[in-house]
């Protein structure tokens, strides 16, 4: 089944830089929990720990050949949102969420981050195949119904983040499956002003939506943070003067004082990249947007060869839920984003994204090691 | 296969959109990094300066809680200055020096203050109060040691203060630090684990228009944690004032004189009666349902909890059960205060007639073991007389007639069938008993036996049984009778005020008519009179009284100790306008125990006001 030649065809560097992302990150996780109560150890293991068993999944991932997980995409859909309703129902909670189911001692990972990884190999299935180039309301209606169920399923929980995610990763595999951007484009200004509308109207004349007050007010805090300077704006502001105060060369690892005196929130999972900019200043914050968006580039080239249609949606769809996950957590911390609560791909602390990360990897080098032997 | 001919056909549309894509992903990326630029390069220093040495705070900005008046505009709950001390914890070492010393000077375990610090561990580098209304002498000695004591800070943070002490505790109720579980509760979003929040009676009922909402200052400390700046504020409100129904100087007198009764009936020469320890008045308005005076003895002192309370002190005041509002939550047979609702439902119901006589020869005829009060009965008794004079027969024979619903169904249009609905906390539904009722505790285990017993109705024909009744109700209900049926909804909320502006009134709140002819009313209204006037029961108390009173005593049977003493009347008898439910716990009789305190709350209202 896994012939060794296709190891010739494997992309090491995409791995490469991965991997790199996997071990800044632990770095700066050393240094964000640096001040924790019992101290960084714990989290710098256990991120390493995510990061081998993110690897071993990784190669599972990438050796059974994709078009296996294309016969049975039906298979993930169903089960992802079994695995997400199970949640709503028997889920733990954290933090007003429940995001985590429990067998017996061992929690599993978050059925919202395998969700990410089933929807693209499931949406890549539906997707490819309708083999038309140029693709009609209709077509684009029936797109956005398959991941419906996903998204209310997560929005429930409540996670705002992951539902956005969703709809990315669609957008990202539709574009690429025919439909055009104009089109696109005005669906999003579309959903875009359909959202601000109901938060306005929500604010100013007491409309009903269904969104939890502390989801509106992360909504909209980034656009007015002195508007609320004592709860969600508070972190904003912290977050803007950790990142500003970097300035070019950061204070280096350890050493930012917005870090080590604990003002960032949540610094080494959802604010991690405000101690990248504090710690290691705009050379290193920006020199990590620029890798990241090579690595996606690398990942878009792989696609542009995979042997199939079906392929190349699931490297789209896997570069898609990288791109703008990364910009709306990175935009978060520098306040052109409202706070949602998304992870930095590889970077933030957390074994079930880093471990889902790595599984998407795993698609990406499959398509690759199995790409089209004809070249054009 | 069909499906890989397809795609070759076109196979460079994919490649372009994917070509496409990096381009945009490219141009999204770009914006991130300008931003960085922004931030780091062009406002780098600016932002520098305020992480690096400086520090960025919040102050939380406390609205002033609102005040409470009597319906006269007298302040009866305020806010008085005082001083807070508050900590903020910077690093170990710091926190280590201050608190040792801190816990010195404010006599305290230093672990106390360590535990409060660490329950704020969510929002450290924020200042958390430690005590609240210091003294003068403290206050001096921490600007003395000031330099000795880094992030300890004392702030000017006004108390609760209640002018008249204790009266009306039970009413104002009280302000403490929110409890764990109110912080939980979605009722307390956005407050924090150090606010002040109302704890019982008007202050918790009315939290959300007292509170107002709190403002917060962003500011710019310098390295040793002084002020340099602020860098955003935004006010806080202040909450609401609240003007109550109560006449505060009457207030204060009933609760003068109930509980001078009590000390008085527990220690008088003749028949003292030491086991009275706790009793309750309600004044009514009968026009409207305000409550003009609503006493509890024991009581307590609001103040006590303003600044903090020992635990010992608490225990001490919780034993006498100084907390519980009687006269809403406590609830009591009701004896022959009840016969009104009886002979009510008999006329109505054409189970008797205003002529029709019955003899009581002190006993009833058919359950002999149901006794008359006085030994040999009454003799022939009408309606009229059977309330002046209270006799018992009369409402066995009564409760056989009628049977428990039928009593409950005006029981109900006199507000007796469940809580008044009066706006304050922790109100007690009572018992009316019916059939339906009995079945129910009897599935649920608190009876023997699913069917009514023939005594049990005859026993509710004159108020003993299971019924049950705070003297909230018995007021309400006294209160009916005197307007000539209308049942009001008794309340403490007069108006809303906001700052200068007083808001509308609140309007009377109708809960039901009562459905009984007019002339029935007024027959046993004259029974309430005759109670009154020579040859009732409580004639001799009344003698000397200016003005006629409609009243009736009551003498309930208490499985725990000593009869429970009643008495509901209304005042004056032709034009009423007030009614007073008194009730003295183990009183053993409402004539003797009951009455007579009536009768100076009466006379004071009426002479003063």
């Amino acid at each position: 089944m896994f012939e060794r030649k296709l190891l010739r065809n494997l992309d090491l560097r995409i791995l490469v830089l991965a991997l790199l992302f996997t071990l800044v990150g632990v770095a700066v996780i050393n240094s964000a929990t640096a001040t924790f109560p019992g101290g960084s150890t714990p989290y710098v293991h256990r991120q390493l720990l995510a990061s081998v068993i993110g690897v071993v999944v990784m190669v599972v991932f990438a050796v059974i050949d994709y078009s296996d997980f294309q016969r049975w995409a039906k298979l993930f859909y169903v089960g992802h949102l079994i695995l997400l309703a199970a949640v709503l129902l028997v889920g733990t909670e954290t933090r007003g969420a429940t995001r985590w189911l429990q067998v017996g001692i061992l929690p599993i990972p978050q059925p919202s981050e395998l969700a990410k990884i089933s929807l693209i190999i499931a949406l890549a299935a539906f997707l490819s195949q309708r083999e038309k180039t140029q693709w009609d309301w209709f077509d684009i209606t029936k797109g956005f119904l398959y991941i419906i169920p996903s998204v209310v399923l997560v929005l429930l929980q409540p996670d705002l983040g992951t539902s956005i995610i969703f709809f990315a990763l669609a957008v990202g595999m539709m574009y690429v499956a025919g439909v055009g951007g104009g089109r696109l484009l005005a669906l999003g200004a579309l959903g875009f002003g359909a959202l601000s509308a109901a938060l306005y109207a929500h604010l100013n004349m007491g409309l009903k939506i269904p969104l939890h007050e502390h989801q509106v007010q992360r909504l909209t805090s980034f656009l007015q943070p002195d508007v609320d300077p004592l709860g969600t704006g508070y972190q904003l502001i912290q977050s803007v003067i950790a990142i500003g105060s970097g300035r070019l060369w950061g204070k280096g690892l350890f050493a930012g004082t917005q870090n080590l005196l604990r003002f960032i929130p949540d610094k080494h999972t959802d604010f991690i990249y405000s101690v990248v900019g504090e710690e290691l200043g705009f050379v290193g914050a920006s020199l990590l947007v620029i890798v990241f968006v090579f690595f996606m580039w690398m990942c878009l080239s792989i696609a542009m060869r995979a042997r199939d249609r079906y392929g190349a949606l699931l490297v789209i769809g896997v570069v898609s839920m990288w791109a703008s996950t990364f910009f709306i957590n990175a935009g978060m911390t520098v306040g052109i984003m409202p706070v949602t609560g998304l992870p930095l791909p590889f970077i933030s602390y957390g074994g079930s994204a880093l471990i889902t990360n790595f599984a998407a990897l795993g698609l990406v080098l499959n398509v690759g090691m199995r790409r089209q032997k004809i070249l054009f | 296969m069909r499906d890989l001919h397809e795609i070759y056909e076109d196979p460079g549309f994919i490649n372009r959109k994917l070509q496409k894509t990096k381009w945009y992903l490219l141009l999204v990326f770009l914006l991130l990094i300008l931003r960085l630029g922004q931030l780091q390069l062009a406002m780098g220093a600016y932002y520098e300066g305020l992480a690096d040495g400086n520090r960025v705070r919040l102050v939380n900005v406390n609205a002033l809680r609102g005040q409470i008046f009597d319906r006269e505009g007298r302040v009866i709950a305020t806010n008085r200055p005082a001083f807070s001390v508050s900590f903020v914890y910077m690093d170990p070492e710091q926190a280590n020096q201050s608190i040792a010393l801190l816990a010195e000077i404010l006599d305290m375990e230093a672990e106390v203050i360590h535990a409060r610090i660490q329950s704020h561990w969510n929002r450290l580098y924020q200042p958390v109060t430690i005590v609240r209304d210091v003294g003068p002498q403290i206050h001096s000695r921490l600007e003395e040691q000031r330099a000795e004591l880094p992030g300890v800070i004392v702030e000017a943070l006004p108390v609760r203060d209640y002018p008249y002490g204790s009266a009306a505790a039970h009413i104002l109720g009280y302000v403490h630090q929110i409890s764990e579980r109110q912080l939980m509760s979605p009722a307390f979003f956005g407050y924090k684990g150090d606010s002040t929040v109302g704890q019982d009676g008007i202050e918790s009922i009315y939290e959300h228009y007292l509170a107002g909402t709190d403002g917060g200052k962003q500011v710019e400390v310098d390295v040793r944690g002084r002020y340099r700046q602020t860098l955003g504020h935004i006010p806080s409100s202040p909450g609401y004032d609240l003007q109550l129904t109560l006449d505060m100087d009457f207030q204060v007198e009933v609760e003068r004189m109930l509980s001078g009764h009590i000390e008085y009936l527990r220690t008088r020469e003749t028949d003292p009666l030491p086991t009275v320890r706790a009793g309750s008045v309600v004044v009514l308005d009968v026009n409207d349902g305000s409550v003009l005076a609503l006493a509890n003895y024991p009581s307590y002192d609001p103040n006590e909890f303003a600044s903090g309370i020992s635990d010992q002190r608490l225990a001490e005041l919780n034993a006498k059960r100084a907390f519980v509002n009687r006269s809403i939550a406590g609830t009591y047979a009701p004896g022959s205060i009840f016969k009104m609702v009886t002979a009510l439902a008999a006329l109505q119901e054409g189970k008797t007639t205003i002529h029709e006589r019955i003899e009581d020869k002190g006993q009833h005829w058919l359950v002999p073991s149901l006794h008359c009060w006085r030994a040999g009965g009454h003799g022939m008794v009408d309606l009229e007389r059977s309330l002046v004079v209270s006799c018992n027969v009369y409402y066995y024979e009564m409760g056989r007639r009628l049977g428990l619903d039928a009593i409950a169904h005006y029981g109900a249009q006199l507000g007796l069938a469940g809580k008044t609905g009066i706006d304050l906390p922790g109100e007690a539904s009572g018992l009316l008993p019916t059939n339906e009722w009995k079945e129910q505790a009897f599935a649920q285990g608190i009876v023997a036996e699913r069917e009514v017993l023939l005594a049990e109705h005859m026993l509710a024909g004159m108020g003993q049984g299971f019924s049950a009744f705070t003297p909230l109700q018995m007021a309400v209900y006294t209160a009916t009778i005197a307007n000539g049926g209308t049942l009001y909804q008794p309340y403490l909320l007069q108006r809303i005020v906001d700052g200068q502006e007083l808001m509308e009134p609140r309007e009377p709140e109708v809960l039901a008519q009562l459905e009984v002819e007019p002339e029935f009313l007024e027959v046993v209204q004259r029974g309430m009179l005759g109670v009154t006037m020579p040859g009732g029961t409580s004639s001799s108390t009344f003698a000397a009284t200016p003005f006629d009173v409609a009243g009736k005593t009551g003498t309930a049977e208490n499985p725990h100790g000593a009869a429970h003493a009643w008495f509901v009347g209304y005042a004056p008898y032709d034009e009423p306008s007030i009614a007073v439910a008194v009730l003295v716990e183990q009183g053993r009789s409402g004539g003797g125990a009951a009455a007579p305190l009536a009768r100076d709350i009466m006379e004071w209202y009426f002479q003063q006001r």
